[in-house]
């Protein structure tokens, strides 16, 4: 049997709607891309089998404030030179996306190779890794599949 | 196990372009990617014009923030008196970016700005759509030398279409091995494993490339996901 490790996500939707959860094996991942400075996107082959509609799931996370001059994007609050300024550093982006290599290689021998992505809802305690929570700096997820 | 090939593009980055002349545009934009591929407005951090004569500017509506202003403003369309070499921070949400070029909203709207001859856009880019990207290593389906100093790398598809997705790498004149080298090295640093790889990161102006060393001089990327594309599932 070919080892499979199986990525889970969910948003705090209260299991209750459609596309409130999916789980898509690690080894239909395609690639991810950052679609603004607080969202990346993940895509994988679709379920439907048609190969040719990506199924996404899309990731929030924080931006990462920049400390220095004006802290708006259009310029107007106080600080030194304003061009360049406000611009959130999106340090969330390669960490989110290095965290998830991390967790879609987590198959080990010996273990469930079931693995949360992100699980927003309120999560039962020591139930392995239904228990996971998954990536902490992911604040919110949107499942697209066609 | 497979690793992620990871790519970060020249971000933030500033541009200056001119006024046009025509559509309260700008001329494109330079040294910030391929035109075709700068669409989208939401890269843009901040966005400042600089007025170069009397004539003919006095039509600026200007951005007041209103947490910082009280009683808080009401904007107006009347003219008002520009100043040559002032600088107007404009909210880029309230713009247009197309091909690299900038359209900016009248002044008769809020948060507009009518633009005259010789007045410069000054941008700076952030983290947006399409700036960061990763695909595992066996979306790589292979590379090719386009150019004296630009080498494609192409990948299957994102979204599973016909046209593949292509990254094309700016360096040094002939410098196509140690382009593959380091892409090889990046496919297999860790076979045991499987991790995120940084392969070229330009982020903040730092050019890092695997392995610490940067032999074949790479300056910038581009990336066109699905031909050049922008638009994901969601």
């Amino acid at each position: 049997m070919r080892e499979e490790n199986y990525l889970y996500f969910a948003n705090n939707g209260g299991n209750s709607t459609d596309k409130d959860m999916a789980m898509f094996p690690a080894s239909t991942f395609r690639g991810a891309v950052s679609i603004s400075n607080t969202t990346a996107e993940f895509f994988f082959a679709p379920q439907d089998g048609t190969g040719t509609t990506a199924n996404g799931v899309l990731l929030t996370f924080a931006a990462v404030a920049d400390t220095t001059g004006a802290t708006t994007a259009n310029g107007t609050a106080s600080g030194n030179p304003h061009v360049g300024d406000g611009i959130a550093r999106s340090a969330n982006t390669r960490l989110v996306m290095e965290k998830f290599a991390q967790l879609a290689s987590g198959n080990r021998k010996n273990t469930t190779n079931f693995t949360v992505i992100k699980d927003l809802n309120t999560l039962p305690a020591n139930e392995g890794p239904v228990s996971s929570s998954g990536i902490s700096e992911v604040t919110a997820v949107a499942i697209t599949i066609d | 196990m497979e690793n992620y090939l990871y790519f970060r593009k020249l971000r933030p980055v500033t541009a200056t372009a001119a006024f046009s002349g025509s559509g309260n545009a700008t001329a494109a934009f330079s040294g910030v990617g391929v035109a075709a591929n700068l669409d989208n407005i939401n890269e843009i951090a901040s966005l400042a014009v600089t007025s170069a004569g009397g004539a003919g500017t006095g039509h600026a509506t200007v951005l007041f923030e209103t947490t910082a202003v009280l009683p808080a403003p009401t904007y107006s369309s009347t003219a008002l008196a520009i100043a040559t070499g002032s600088v107007h921070y404009l909210n880029p949400a309230d713009q247009a970016l197309a091909n690299s070029v900038i359209t900016l909203d009248a002044s008769s709207v809020t948060g507009g700005y009518d633009l005259a001859s010789s007045d410069t856009v000054t941008i700076t880019f952030k983290q947006g759509l399409e700036t960061s990207f990763m695909y595992p290593v066996s979306a790589l389906k292979g590379i090719v030398a386009t150019d004296t100093d630009t080498t494609s790398l192409t990948f299957a598809s994102i979204l599973g279409n016909s046209t593949d997705d292509v990254v094309t790498i700016e360096h040094a004149a002939g410098k196509f091995e140690d382009i593959c080298k380091l892409v090889n090295d990046a496919c297999n640093a860790f076979p045991r494993d499987g991790r995120l790889v940084s392969v070229i990161d330009l982020g903040f102006g730092e050019t890092t490339i695997l392995g610490g060393d940067n032999p074949a001089s790479i300056t910038s990327f581009e990336y066109a996901p699905e031909g050049g594309a922008a638009g994901m599932a969601t």
